[in-house]
């Protein structure tokens, strides 16, 4: 079974959610752990209603992440992630650091910031994993401050704030049992997914596309092409995550 | 259908090791993915001195002629130097230069030994490939596609190949395809889902490339990206190496 750990729903890009399964459809992605696009980049409320409707249309297809935009809503925003995962059956939790203005590298927001720990030990109590679009020095300091809290690093350091460092990101991960390695990213530096495996385990990868931005089919290529065994190939493809929900052994 | 890569790097690479930096190991790779033939530059080049990586990439070439097409990186910041290395690769048969401005700290304007440069490679019916970025790689330099313009418009003769581009300059390379029917692109750094359906919409197959960026990037990707994109077998074939044989008059 292929699991894409990091997708996003709701109409990002122009694709409704319906065209991403067609899409997911079309490169053999069995299920889709989606954040909604509203609720992590306008209206955290209104955008995990939505994907609660779309989880309603197509249980077996999508396993839903509670997303919000900024830890500042403090109480509302624990509140919100309990009830995604109580009344919603969300599985995990998205968050993300903000950057100044669009296409800047730098940082408006942290996720690194005590206003989020309580939010994070909320995910991390009802067992959530937290997909954290952040730099690896961020995962870091969550984990320092919620230990129990399972990281998902998103793009692995392959984003423009963390400067495309992978290897930096293998090397904090190291250090933090509870970080896991998320494959989605344009980069596709050569080797990279072998490195991850041999810094982490093939246990501690996790397959994601980032679709519908970035091209599916392409994600799904530099793992299935990566030299790794098919048994550690499995892991990141899907049993990791299902593990990390509690689906899998 | 024949596989032409058009973006290739032989040579070592400072930032982290790399398993394939021989040319054996390159034609290995090639293998792998049923690549035909590449089109290939000297990393020694883009950190050293250009000339420092030109003799390494014509043994190469000389080794393996029907599968590497050699691209001698040049840089006006060495002068007359820069003018007899492009006298050079024309005699020994180079088809092509690559430039980069953003790693050798130079624009892309009326600098004199800039404008001889293009001036011999359109005299010599040379492809130049100037790439944004020479992987997609979030930390490293990246030259603005919009600057190509001004020499595209100068040279309308110009074989003139850029690359390196995603999500955020797609709007950008379409503008300046749309002005300048000399500018082709490849399509290595082009992540974005839809992004070749959307140049084949927007400005057609014919001026498109296939390019993976290997060993610096992996090759499987690419051939997946460009072999399910959502248009014609005939555009496919035309981008994976047909356009190709064409430009490169191979």
């Amino acid at each position: 079974m292929i699991i894409d750990a990091h997708v996003h729903s709701g109409g990002w890009g122009g694709f409704p959610t319906e065209a991403v399964i067609r899409l997911a459809d079309r490169v053999g992605i069995d299920k889709i752990f989606a954040t909604d696009f509203v609720a992590l980049h306008y209206d955290m409320k209104e955008g995990n209603r939505r994907l609660a409707e779309e989880m309603k249309k197509y249980p077996d297809r999508i396993i839903g992440y509670a997303s919000i935009s900024s830890a500042r809503f403090g109480r509302e925003a624990m509140d919100e992630v309990r009830r995604c995962y109580e009344e919603y059956g969300m599985r995990g939790l998205k968050i993300i650091h903000q950057v100044v203005g669009l296409g800047s590298y730098q940082l408006l927001t942290t996720i690194n910031e005590p206003a989020m720990y309580p939010i994070i030990a909320t995910a991390a109590d009802l067992g959530m994993p937290i997909l954290a679009h952040s730099t690896p020095e961020e995962c870091a300091g969550i984990l320092d401050a919620v230990p129990n809290a399972r990281i998902i690093m998103a793009h692995s350091g392959g984003c423009p704030t963390a400067l495309g460092d992978w290897f930096r990101a293998i090397e904090v991960a190291k250090h933090y049992p509870n970080i896991y390695l998320d494959t989605a990213s344009s980069q596709i530096d050569m080797g990279y997914v072998e490195a991850m495996v041999a810094g982490v385990g093939a246990d501690h990868v996790v397959f994601g596309t980032d679709m519908p931005l970035i091209d599916p089919f392409f994600g799904l290529a530099k793992v299935t092409g990566a030299d790794i065994t098919e048994e550690q190939k499995e892991l990141i493809l899907g049993k990791n995550i299902l593990r990390l929900i509690g689906m899998g052994n | 259908m024949k596989l032409i890569d058009v973006t290739v790097y032989y040579g070592n690479w400072p930032y982290w090791p790399l398993k394939i930096t021989t040319a054996q190991a390159i034609i290995g790779l090639m293998d792998r993915w049923n690549i035909n033939q590449a089109v290939v530059a000297s990393t020694r080049s883009v950190f050293l001195t250009c000339q420092d990586g030109h003799q390494e990439l014509q043994d190469f070439v000389k080794d393996f002629p029907d599968r590497i097409i050699g691209f001698p990186i040049v840089s006006p910041k060495d002068g007359e130097e820069a003018l007899q290395q492009v006298e050079s690769a024309h005699q020994y048969g180079a088809k092509g230069l690559r430039m980069f401005p953003q790693h050798h700290q130079y624009r892309l304007d009326d600098d004199p030994t800039l404008v001889s440069i293009l001036t011999l490679a359109q005299e010599y019916d040379m492809v130049v490939q100037i790439p944004c970025r020479i992987m997609l790689h979030w930390g490293l330099p990246q030259l603005d596609v919009r600057e190509i313009d001004g020499i595209a418009a100068r040279f309308p003769k110009l074989k003139i190949m850029t690359g390196g581009l995603n999500y955020s300059e797609l709007r950008d390379l379409l503008g300046l395809m749309r002005r300048r029917d000399n500018v082709t692109f490849e399509i290595s750094c082009l992540q974005v889902f839809d992004g070749i359906k959307t140049v084949v919409e927007k400005i057609g197959a014919d001026r498109l490339f296939f390019g993976t960026g290997m060993p610096l990037q992996y090759p499987s990707p690419g051939i997946a990206k460009t072999a399910n994109a959502l248009i014609s077998d005939e555009d496919k074939e035309k981008i994976f190496g047909l356009n190709a044989i064409k430009l490169l008059n191979l």
